[in-house]
């Protein structure tokens, strides 16, 4: 949801609730003013503009993942460090992956394991795999910029109706979870365009234009009659310059369907959304929900003309007294597994996979040693990504976290460093 | 290393990570990631 501000208007300021009626446009679904906006704005704009460019999909696992249960399995490892699951062969001899994620398996030769993620800040936040940096590290003024503003700045749109940095990021209950990041000192220009909030779809009539009425609205001439005019009053108040960023990439976004015609699956042929699995719109205790059919719109939201989309996907905490870890992860990980394979089967088949790159991560790893309550704890000193596309050389494995280190005789302080 | 992850991404959109500087509000340079982290050599 977005909200822009237009000019305030002395004849109408005061209301009687004493808040002067300044908001312009709302923003934040599929609907104008109650009419959809692919009804009453036809696409004109995706022929002109479909030149291939690079993109960045940052698939954020809120909680800290169990990597051992997932991508890094132990098989030769004692009961209490292998846990419940059998590794399995993939399609690249000599790399193993946890019996949850067939699908990958199949396809390991298009994905990479980076096992050695070592540098985790410890802390139950999305921030450093928004940014890259730890959150205590020293910050310059403004903050550190998000990966996503990072390329916003460097590369700037590909199409004024697509934001460089959209972010499918539903609020959590733990925040921190649900946090994108932000443009930093780069400024709020390139912060993600958050697509998402406490719903686990965006509604189609949220996106409103307020104050004009919905027989206006009916056709584009109008529309454009009253953007126009609002545009005018702007230039008139000398506000053009410094409106607010928002409301100019609104602009652009409002004077074409494209990003609502990016977030309409219906439009998508049905049997590429069946592959990515179904979908679970209840939200995850404090995470997020499971909804899988994001992966999709990010491919959509890319090929449309997004340069990095950041997305948060379920609840991945499982350690607490109720030993949850190995009972959720049969219940999430297959849904992950189809997700990850169709998201990527989809960009080989339609040739994006040299333009597009993924990566899937969580804040930390978990404890090669299963706890009492047949769980795993936070373990900050090792995780695993997963890349994929880009270019990239994959059906390798980077890194690895040594046998030394589920052994708890022997990890101490001096052997915990991971040699990759 | 997060930020060696960060480098492989840039690179593979394309992006100079490790010569591409902005300066901060307070004028000092700054980049992508930090000096010292490279892209994956496996991967790119």
């Amino acid at each position: 949801m977005l909200t822009i501000l237009g000019r305030s208007n002395s004849a109408r300021r005061a209301y009687c609730d004493g808040v002067s009626r300044r908001d312009f446009l709302t923003i934040g679904g599929m609907a104008l003013g109650g009419i959809s906006l692919s009804q009453s704005l036809r696409a004109e704009s995706a022929a002109n503009s479909e030149r291939s460019h690079k993109a960045i999909i940052n698939i954020y696992l809120p909680g800290g993942p169990p990597h051992l249960d997932m991508w890094d399995p132990k098989p030769d490892a004692p009961a209490e460090v292998r846990g419940e699951f059998s590794a399995i062969e993939t399609n690249v001899p000599g790399i193993f992956v946890s019996e949850l994620f067939p699908r990958m398996a199949a396809m390991m030769d298009k994905f990479v394991f980076v096992r050695s993620l070592a540098d985790s800040d410890g802390a139950h936040d999305a921030y450093q795999c928004m940014t890259g940096r730890r959150k205590g590290s020293r910050q310059p003024p403004g903050g550190w910029p998000s990966g996503g503003a990072w390329v916003s700045k460097s590369e700037g749109q590909v199409t004024p109706a697509i934001p460089a940095n959209v972010a499918l990021m539903y609020q959590t209950g733990n925040r921190t979870w649900g946090e994108p990041g932000d443009g930093g000192f780069l400024g709020v220009a390139h912060a993600p365009f958050n697509l998402l909030g406490r719903e686990a779809r965006s509604k189609p009539d949220n996106m409103v234009l307020q104050g004009v009425t919905l027989d206006k609205l009916r056709d584009r001439t109008r529309l454009m009659q009253s953007l126009d005019r609002y545009r005018r009053d702007a230039d008139q108040l000398g506000q053009m310059e410094s409106l607010d960023v928002y409301a100019q990439q609104a602009m652009g976004i409002l004077t074409t369907s494209r990003l609502v015609d990016a977030l309409d699956l219906s439009k998508e042929d049905p049997r590429v959304v069946a592959r990515y699995g179904t979908s679970s719109e209840a939200f995850q205790r404090d995470g997020a929900p499971p909804m899988v059919e994001n992966f999709c719109l990010a491919r959509r939201l890319v090929e449309a003309g997004a340069r990095f989309v950041s997305l948060n996907f379920s609840r991945w905490d499982w350690h607490g007294s109720d030993g949850m870890n190995f009972p959720k992860c049969r219940e999430e990980c297959p849904r992950l597994d189809q997700g990850l394979a169709a998201l990527v089967s989809d960009l080989y088949e339609r040739g994006l996979n040299r333009d597009v790159s993924i990566v899937v991560w969580g804040e930390f790893g978990r404890t090669p040693k299963i706890n009492g309550s047949n769980s795993r704890d936070h373990w900050p000193q090792a995780n695993t990504a997963v890349l994929a596309g880009g270019g990239m050389r994959t059906g390798q494995v980077v890194g690895s976290a040594p046998a030394r280190l589920w052994d708890p005789r022997t990890a101490t302080e001096s052997n915990l460093k991971i040699v990759p | 290393m997060f930020q060696e992850v960060f480098a492989t991404l840039y690179k593979c959109a394309g992006i100079d990570a490790q010569n591409t500087r902005v300066f901060d509000l307070s004028g000092v340079p700054q980049y992508l990631v930090d000096p010292g982290n490279e892209p994956l050599r496996e991967l790119v």
